[in-house]
């Protein structure tokens, strides 16, 4: 009797459970649809109310003075070409270092892991006034090679971060038949772990082509010329200029900038939220 | 070739990599803390700690940690609370749970610049339908633009994009909890709240501790969320120390005094990770054992 009168108290209807959880999607992804169609008003629209979700003529304008204005393509294409470089190369230094930590005991693999942990866990300020000085020294100043290198300094020590945890979770049964075999230490990496490690390694490099994408601070710090500008750093700009905000070309350039994210996210999300999840709590 | 060497080999990559572009720029930035710098001096003049002396006279750098800490401990006390809420109800069995739970994650990877777009277009008093929402029953608040409200509005958004991080972890530690607990704790008489109380919490309890010491780093060195939504101000009612770093160094170009800043920071980040470092070894061996 008491536990039925327990139940009927303290739990919530399935049904009431799930129109709670349409209400909290909506919080979630409002500001985005807000945006999604916000790009395809028109000026006035936008500055109309009563307001209304949906444009009343749908118009490209937003997006061809995007285009007209900024070097929108050019900033695209920086962004994309850049996180892909930071993304692969920390990927592979990450794969070796990780299966390093955790399979060998070197002496000072310890002290290793802890400086990247602590990398990680630096303001990319702190990191952001040498960068600076150091790729003046260096006459690499507003390039993106400075850029790719400045995010390589986030994207390693993440990677390293996540991976490890996913490669300590592969029984070493595997590499100990690789081994007998006949396979070297080598090969049993390159055999066994990395094909193992896959699922891993394809989280991580999403992660840290996402992270690549959004950055913004060494951008700002770092990039000067508008035909070196990321999406991020382009669109803060053209947020910051224009004095009386026009919103709609604001907001067709925030949806191509989120529009890889989410194709992304959407096809990888099981992998990103698990890898990411193991990476900050498991050990 | 001995297995011990190809340890190193592997490794060696990355120690090269965070000696170069980690190390080494930490060591430039504490050198520059310890000179004075300007137009007329470009090479510096050593001045010991002098910048660190002067920065604990100035308002800003006061101003600044405070503003560090309100924004800090309101944004983590927020996305845990709401993060928590949230991860025990997705924990519940419901229709269409997991398209909840898969969409959860989504804020957290949206570009800080495309949220700084979409809550400064809807937070504007002429434009913005959540200012005109709460304009219509009598707040008239200036948000962003209010010294009174910027901070609160900053926060705000902080928690929007960060608490599914809270959600993801709790919520994947409560999956491992074995059900059977707590039919046996229905049996025994246990309410809802004391199953929480005395089953969920104390097994949740150590990731509870990662994600708090996590968020809270991440939050202390956010930069661009600030940044891009009040650049500090107004009146420097926003301005937190890594937006004071900034500007010290890249708008007043004091180099000296901004990387005083910029260490001071360091110093209290890696205190924090360490203890981070001590939680996350404690639960690592925990849950082997």
């Amino acid at each position: 009797m008491s536990g039925l009168r327990l139940r009927s108290r303290g739990e919530l209807p399935g049904m009431v459970r799930s129109i709670a959880g349409l209400i909290i999607s909506i919080v979630i992804v409002f500001p985005l649809i807000w945006l999604f169609f916000a790009a395809f008003k028109s000026k006035g629209e936008i500055f109309q109310f009563p307001t209304r979700l949906l444009p009343l003529d749908w118009t490209f304008e937003n997006y061809k003075e995007l285009f007209r204005i900024t070097q929108f393509l050019r900033y695209f294409i920086n962004t994309a070409v850049i996180s892909i470089i930071a993304a692969l190369i920390s990927i592979i230094i990450a794969t070796c270092a990780s299966y390093s930590l955790s399979r060998f005991h070197i002496p000072g693999g310890g002290v290793v892991a802890v400086a990247l942990l602590l990398m990680y866990m630096l303001p990319e300020i702190v990191l952001g006034i040498p960068f600076m000085k150091i790729f003046l020294a260096l006459g690499l100043s507003d390039s993106l090679v400075a850029l790719t290198i400045a995010y390589i300094s986030i994207t390693l020590p993440f990677s390293i971060w996540m991976l490890r945890s996913y490669i300590e979770s592969i029984p070493t049964a595997l590499e100990e038949a690789a081994l007998i075999d006949g396979c070297t230490r080598f090969q049993g990496f390159v055999r066994v772990i990395v094909p193992q490690a896959i699922p891993g390694i394809m989280a991580t490099t999403i992660f840290t082509f996402i992270l690549c994408w959004n950055e913004y601070l060494y951008a700002l710090i770092l990039i000067t010329s508008e035909h070196n500008k990321t999406l991020t750093l382009g669109l803060s700009i053209l947020l910051g200029e224009t004095a009386i905000y026009s919103w709609g070309m604001l907001s067709a350039g925030s949806v191509l900038t989120v529009i890889p994210v989410i194709v992304l996210f959407v096809f990888f999300q099981k992998h990103i939220v698990a890898g990411f999840t193991a990476g900050a709590i498991k050990g | 070739m001995k297995d011990k060497t190809l340890g190193v080999i592997l490794l060696m990559p990355a120690v090269i990599t965070v000696a170069l572009i980690g190390i080494y720029p930490i060591v430039n930035v504490v050198y520059f803390s310890l000179n004075k710098w300007d137009i007329l001096d470009p090479s510096g003049t050593f001045v010991w700690f002098k910048n660190f002396g002067y920065l604990f006279t100035t308002v800003d750098f006061w101003n600044s940690l405070k503003n560090s800490l309100i924004w800090t401990v309101g944004s983590v006390a927020l996305q845990f609370g709401i993060g928590l809420a949230l991860a025990l109800f997705l924990n519940k069995k419901f229709f269409a749970r997991d398209i909840y739970r898969g969409l959860v994650f989504f804020s957290y990877l949206i570009p800080t610049i495309v949220i700084a777009i979409v809550f400064r277009f809807m937070l504007n008093d002429v434009t913005g339908i959540i200012a005109i929402a709460f304009q219509k029953i009598g707040l008239r608040w200036g948000w962003f633009s209010s010294p009174k409200t910027s901070m609160m509005s900053v926060i705000i958004v902080n928690v929007w994009k960060y608490f599914p991080f809270v959600v993801v972890c709790i919520l994947a530690q409560l999956q491992t909890i074995d059900q059977q607990m707590y039919e046996a704790a229905k049996i025994d008489g246990a309410g809802t709240f004391q199953q929480f109380r005395h089953i969920t919490w104390p097994f949740i309890l150590p990731v509870v501790f990662i994600v708090l010491m996590l968020r809270t780093i991440w939050t202390i060195k956010n930069f661009d969320i600030i940044k891009l939504l009040t650049g500090g101000g107004p009146l420097d009612s926003t301005e937190t120390l890594p937006i004071l770093t900034y500007d010290t160094v890249f708008a007043s170009f004091k180099l000296g005094r901004g990387s005083a800043i910029a260490v001071l920071m360091f110093i209290i980040l890696m205190v924090a990770s360490s203890l981070y470092l001590r939680l996350y070894r404690k639960y690592a061996l925990e849950s082997i054992t």
